[in-house]
C-alpha cells in the first residue's frame, strides 16, 4: 500500500511538471496554432538565468521573478522576429525555426553555464525534514508548491479566455483571423501575447523543476515529449486538458512502470505513447479537444 | 544572345537539354571516385544514405502532406533488420536490404492506419511517439539488437577483385552501392508521382473531399504511402548499418527525424532533387560548424544557419536554383492542341443550340509531352 | 464632402492588380451598389477598403485618409464590413460573435443594449445564443454576420454579398433588414452584389465595375432601367 501511495505520489509530481509544460504548448497553438518545439529549452534557458541571479545574491523567489520577465521577452521576440515574418500559415518554416531555435538555445546556455549539472536553490526549504505526510508517504514542500503553482496558472488561463475581453479576441484570432481583423482585433498582438504567455508560464516552471532534477541543459527534452503528449492526449485547444492529461500521464507511467515489470524503465515514455495513441484512435481530438464542426 | 533562353517543352533543344543534365549527372557520379580522396568519398556516402532517407520522407510529406515526426524510427528499423541478419544470421546484405524494406513497409502501414483518423497536430505527435519508442524499443529488447552497448560487426564486403582491394576499394564499393540505392529510390518515386497514382497523392494532399468525391481510395492512398516512405527510409537504414559498422540505438533519436526534417525542408519540399541536396546539406552542415568552431559553438551556429536557412529560402534549395534558372533558361510548355475547331462554329444566339456538326474535330497530334521533368 | 471617397484605387494579390484606378463615393445615409460579375474586382475592392490588402491610391472615410490605416483602425473610425462568405466565427458561440463584434467599444451598458436589441431583431438568433455559431444555418449566419458587423456601431457598412448561397425568400428578407438598418439608423451601405434586381430595389445609387474599372455613378432607377445592364446582370 505503501508503495502503491509512493508510486502514485511520485506519478503526480512527474505529472504536475508535464502539464505545466503542455499548458505553455496549448497557450501557443491556441493563438497561433503552432507547435513551439522550443518550448521545453526556452523554459531551461530561463531557468538558467534565474540560476545565474541567484549567483549574484538575488533572493529565489525574485530570481523566479526574473526568469519570468526573461520568458514574457524572449516569446514577444521570438514571435516578432522568428514567426511572423514567416507569415503565421507557413507550418513547416515555423516548425524549422523552432528546431532551429531548440538547437541553438540549448548549445548557448552549454557555452554559457558549461555542461556541468548546476544545483538551484529551492524556493522552501529542502531538508530531510521539509515534507508532509500523504498516506505514509512523503510530499515534499517543493512538489507542493509546484502543483498549487500549476493549478493556479491554470486557473488564471481559464478564467482569462473565458471571461475576459482580451480572452475573447485571443478566441476569435484562432478561430477566424480575417474576422478577427474586420472587428477591430490586432492580430498580430494577440499572437505575440500568446507565445508570451506561454514563454512565461515556461520561465514560471524551469526555475521550480530545476532543483528536483538539477539543472542541465538537457533537463527539458524529454519533458517536452511527455508534455507534448500530454496536449496531444488532453486536446491541443483545452488548457484544463492538458494539464488534466499530463497528471494522467505522470501517475499511468508510475504505476505501470512499477507493477508491470515488462516495461522496466526503458519503455515508461513508450507507456504514456501507446496510451496516447489508443485514446486518439477513439477520440480523434483528444480527450477534451473540441471537434471543429463547421458546416460548408 | 539574350538571358532568359526560350526553349519549347518537346523540342530538340529541350531534349538536348534534357539528355545533358542526364548526361552530367552520370558523369560526376562517375568521375568522383578519382577525383576526390577517399576519407572525401566516404563522406559523399554517408551523404547519399541521407538523402535515400529523405527522399523516402519527401514522399510521404513533401508529396503526400503528411507530417512525420518520427522517420528515424523506420530508419532504425531498417538499419536494425540488416544488421541483426547479416551479424548474427549471415545473411547476404542485400537480401537483408530487401528485408529490411519488407519490415518497413509493414510497420510504416501499421503507422499509417492511425493517420486516416487524426488530423494535423494529433498525427504529428503520433509519429513522434513511434520514433520516440524506437530508442527504448532498442534497448528494451537488448538480447536481439545488443541494447545500448550496441551491434558489431556490419559489412557488406566488396567482391574479391583488383578493383575494390583495401580500404579504398571497400569505400568505393560502398559509394557504388549508395548510388545505386538511391537511384533505384528516386527512380520509385518518379514512377509513383508521375502517372495516375501521382496524381491521386497530389489530390489527397491539396483537397481531401474532393479527391474522395472524385475516387480516390484515401485508406489505400495514405497507408500504402506511409509504407513506401518508410520502406526507402528502411533501405537508407540498411545502408547506414553496413557503412558505419555499428549500430546503437541514440543515433536513431528526434535528433535524427530533426536533420531529415531539415534536409527535406532545405532541399525543397516535393521536388525529386530537394532531398538529395537536402541529405548533402544535413550532412555536411553539422561538419562544417564542427570544424569552425568547438563544441556547444557548433551547435549554435548550426541552429542560427537552420533558421537563417529557413529565412532565406523559403522554397529550399531546390526553389532557389530553379528561380536563378530561370533568368538563364524558361522552358516554355506546350500548348495543349484542342479537340475542335471553333473557328468556323456558327455563332450562338439565345434560342439555338449549338449545332454539333458544325464543329470539326481536329487530327489528334501525337501524345502530349511527359508530365512530369 | 462624402462619407468615404475613393480616387484612383489600385489593389490586387502579389504581383497582379486586379482593381485599376477606381474612384467611388458614399455619402452619409445613402446605399450605393458595385454591380459586376465574378472577378470584376468587387471583393478586392472591398478588401482593399478595409485594409485587408495592400493597396493604393486615395482613400478618405470621413475627411481621414485611410490608405495607409490598418484594419483595426479603420474599424474604430466607424467602418465596418461584412465579408463574402459571412466570415463566422465558428467556435465561438452566437452570442460571442456579437460580443467580439464590439471589441472596439468599451462602453459595456451600451454593449449589453445592442446585444439585446439585436436579439429582438433577429429572433432566430436569440433562440440559438449558447450554440456554436459553426452550426447555424446559412440564413442565420447571414443574420449573425449583419449583427456583428453592427455591434461596432459603424458609421458606413460594407456588405460582400450578401445574397451569396441564400434562398430567394431569405435573401429578400436580408435586403428588406438592409433596408431597414439603413431607414431607421440613416446607416450609410454600400453594397457588392451580382444579384442586380433585389439590391438595386434598396440602393440611392450605383457602380458597375468590370475588370478592375468602375464607370461613373448613376441612379439605382437609371441602373434598373438599362437594358444592356438588365442583359448582362440581370438575365433577361
Amino acid at each position: 500500500m505503501d508503495l502503491l501511495v509512493a508510486r502514485l505520489i511520485d506519478g503526480l509530481n512527474n505529472g504536475v511538471i508535464y502539464g505545466f509544460l503542455a499548458l505553455a504548448l496549448v497557450c501557443v497553438y491556441r493563438s497561433t496554432k503552432h507547435l513551439n518545439l522550443a518550448q521545453g529549452e526556452m523554459a531551461m534557458f530561463c531557468a538558467f538565468i534565474a540560476y545565474a541571479a541567484t549567483q549574484a545574491g538575488v533572493p529565489v523567489v525574485f530570481a523566479i521573478v526574473i526568469a519570468i520577465a526573461a520568458g514574457v521577452i524572449m516569446g514577444g521576440v521570438v514571435e516578432r522576429v522568428l514567426v511572423r515574418p514567416l507569415g503565421h500559415d507557413a507550418d513547416y518554416s515555423i516548425l524549422l525555426v523552432t528546431i532551429g531555435l531548440f538547437l541553438a538555445l540549448n548549445a548557448t546556455a552549454g557555452i554559457i553555464w558549461g555542461g556541468e549539472p548546476l544545483a538551484f536553490p529551492t524556493v522552501f526549504s529542502s531538508g530531510a525534514e521539509d515534507y508532509i505526510g500523504v498516506l505514509g508517504s512523503r510530499v515534499r514542500y517543493q512538489q507542493l508548491l509546484l502543483a498549487v503553482l500549476l493549478a493556479a496558472v491554470l486557473a488564471a488561463i481559464l478564467a482569462l479566455f473565458k471571461y475576459t475581453k482580451l480572452g475573447l479576441a485571443m478566441r476569435t484570432a484562432t478561430s477566424n483571423p480575417e474576422s478577427a481583423a474586420l472587428l477591430g482585433i490586432r492580430v498580430n498582438r494577440i499572437n505575440a501575447l500568446g507565445w508570451m504567455m506561454a514563454a512565461a508560464v515556461g520561465g514560471l516552471l524551469g526555475p521550480l523543476v530545476a532543483p528536483g532534477t538539477t539543472l542541465t541543459t538537457y533537463m527539458m527534452f524529454t519533458f517536452l515529449i511527455y508534455a507534448a503528449a500530454a496536449a496531444t492526449l488532453g486536446g491541443f485547444d483545452s488548457p484544463g486538458g492538458a494539464v488534466l492529461a499530463g497528471l494522467i500521464i505522470g501517475v499511468l507511467e508510475s504505476l505501470i512502470g512499477g507493477y508491470v515489470s515488462f516495461v522496466g524503465s526503458d519503455l515508461k515514455l513508450a507507456v504514456a505513447l501507446v496510451l496516447l495513441l489508443i485514446v486518439l484512435m477513439v477520440r480523434p481530438s483528444g480527450l477534451f479537444g473540441s471537434r471543429r464542426v463547421e458546416r460548408v | 544572345m539574350a538571358l532568359p533562353i526560350t526553349v519549347h517543352e518537346g523540342t530538340m533543344p529541350h531534349r538536348g537539354i534534357r539528355l545533358g543534365r542526364v548526361a552530367l549527372v552520370v558523369a560526376v557520379v562517375l568521375a568522383l571516385p578519382y577525383v576526390v580522396a577517399p576519407y572525401r568519398l566516404d563522406q559523399v556516402t554517408g551523404a547519399l544514405i541521407l538523402a535515400i532517407a529523405a527522399v523516402g520522407l519527401n514522399l510521404l510529406s513533401g508529396f503526400g502532406g503528411q507530417i512525420s515526426l518520427g522517420h528515424a524510427a523506420f530508419f532504425g528499423f531498417g538499419a536494425y533488420t540488416t544488421g541483426i541478419l547479416v551479424t548474427d544470421h549471415g545473411w547476404y546484405p542485400p537480401v537483408a536490404f530487401v528485408l529490411g524494406m519488407l519490415v518497413c513497409f509493414v510497420v510504416g502501414v501499421l503507422v499509417g492506419v492511425p493517420a486516416l483518423r487524426l488530423r494535423g497536430m494529433y498525427l504529428a505527435l503520433v509519429t513522434l511517439a513511434v520514433g520516440v519508442i524506437f530508442p527504448s524499443l532498442v534497448r528494451r529488447f537488448d538480447s536481439l539488437t545488443g541494447g545500448s552497448a550496441g551491434l558489431f560487426g556490419i559489412s557488406f564486403d566488396a567482391p574479391d577483385h583488383a578493383y575494390f582491394a583495401g580500404r579504398a576499394g571497400q569505400i568505393l564499393w560502398l559509394y557504388y552501392v549508395a548510388v545505386v540505392a538511391l537511384a533505384v529510390s528516386c527512380l520509385l518515386v518518379w514512377n509513383i508521382m508521375r502517372g495516375r497514382t501521382g496524381r491521386a497523392i497530389v489530390a489527397l494532399r491539396d483537397n481531401e473531399p474532393a479527391a474522395i468525391v472524385m475516387g480516390v481510395d484515401r485508406t489505400v492512398v495514405r497507408t500504402v504511402l506511409f509504407g513506401i516512405s518508410a520502406a526507402i527510409a528502411g533501405l537508407a537504414g540498411g545502408l547506414f548499418a553496413v557503412d558505419t559498422g555499428i549500430l546503437t540505438p541514440d543515433s536513431f533519436s528526434l535528433l535524427f527525424t530533426i536533420y531529415l526534417l531539415v534536409a527535406m525542408v532545405l532541399g525543397g519540399r516535393a521536388s525529386f532533387w530537394g532531398p538529395i541536396i537536402g541529405g548533402f546539406v544535413i550532412y555536411y552542415l553539422p561538419l562544417w560548424t564542427g570544424e569552425l568552431t568547438d563544441g556547444p559553438a557548433a551547435g549554435v551556429l548550426f541552429g542560427i544557419l537552420i533558421i537563417v536557412m529557413v529565412f532565406t529560402l523559403r522554397e529550399g534549395v531546390v526553389g532557389g536554383l530553379g528561380r536563378l534558372g530561370a533568368r538563364v533558361l524558361v522552358v516554355e510548355p506546350r500548348r495543349p492542341t484542342p479537340r475542335f475547331d471553333l473557328s468556323e462554329a456558327p455563332p450562338v444566339s439565345a434560342d439555338q443550340g449549338i449545332e454539333p456538326a458544325a464543329c470539326q474535330p481536329r487530327q489528334e497530334t501525337a501524345a502530349g509531352a511527359p508530365l512530369a521533368d | 464632402m462624402s462619407l468615404l471617397q475613393i480616387e484612383d484605387l489600385h489593389a490586387g494579390y502579389g504581383a497582379a492588380d486586379i482593381v485599376h484606378g477606381v474612384d467611388l463615393t458614399v455619402d452619409e445615409g445613402e446605399v450605393v451598389v458595385l454591380l459586376g460579375a465574378n472577378g470584376a474586382g468587387k471583393t478586392t475592392t472591398m478588401r482593399a477598403i478595409s485594409g485587408l490588402i495592400a493597396r493604393h491610391g486615395s482613400l478618405r472615410f470621413d475627411g481621414t485618409d485611410i490608405s495607409r490605416a490598418a484594419p483595426d483602425e479603420i474599424v474604430r473610425l466607424g467602418l465596418a464590413q461584412v465579408p463574402q462568405g459571412r466570415g463566422t466565427i465558428a467556435d465561438l458561440t452566437v452570442e460571442e460573435n456579437l460580443r467580439a463584434g464590439a471589441h472596439v467599444r468599451r462602453d459595456k451598458q451600451g454593449i449589453a443594449e445592442d446585444i439585446t436589441r439585436w436579439f429582438d431583431t433577429y429572433p432566430r438568433l436569440a433562440e440559438r445564443r449558447k450554440q456554436q455559431a459553426g452550426l447555424l444555418s446559412g440564413g442565420e449566419q447571414q443574420m449573425l454576420a449583419i449583427s456583428r458587423a453592427m455591434m461596432s456601431r459603424p458609421r458606413l457598412l460594407l456588405c460582400d454579398e450578401p445574397s451569396l448561397g441564400l434562398s430567394p425568400k431569405l435573401t429578400q428578407e436580408m435586403f428588406a433588414s438592409l433596408s431597414r438598418i439603413n431607414h431607421e439608423m440613416r446607416m450609410a451601405i454600400l453594397l457588392v452584389e451580382q444579384n442586380a434586381t433585389l439590391a438595386l430595389g434598396i440602393a440611392d445609387r450605383g457602380y458597375l465595375i468590370e475588370v478592375g474599372h468602375v464607370g461613373a455613378s448613376r441612379s439605382a432607377a437609371d441602373l434598373a432601367g438599362d437594358d444592356a445592364i438588365r442583359a448582362a446582370y440581370l438575365g433577361y
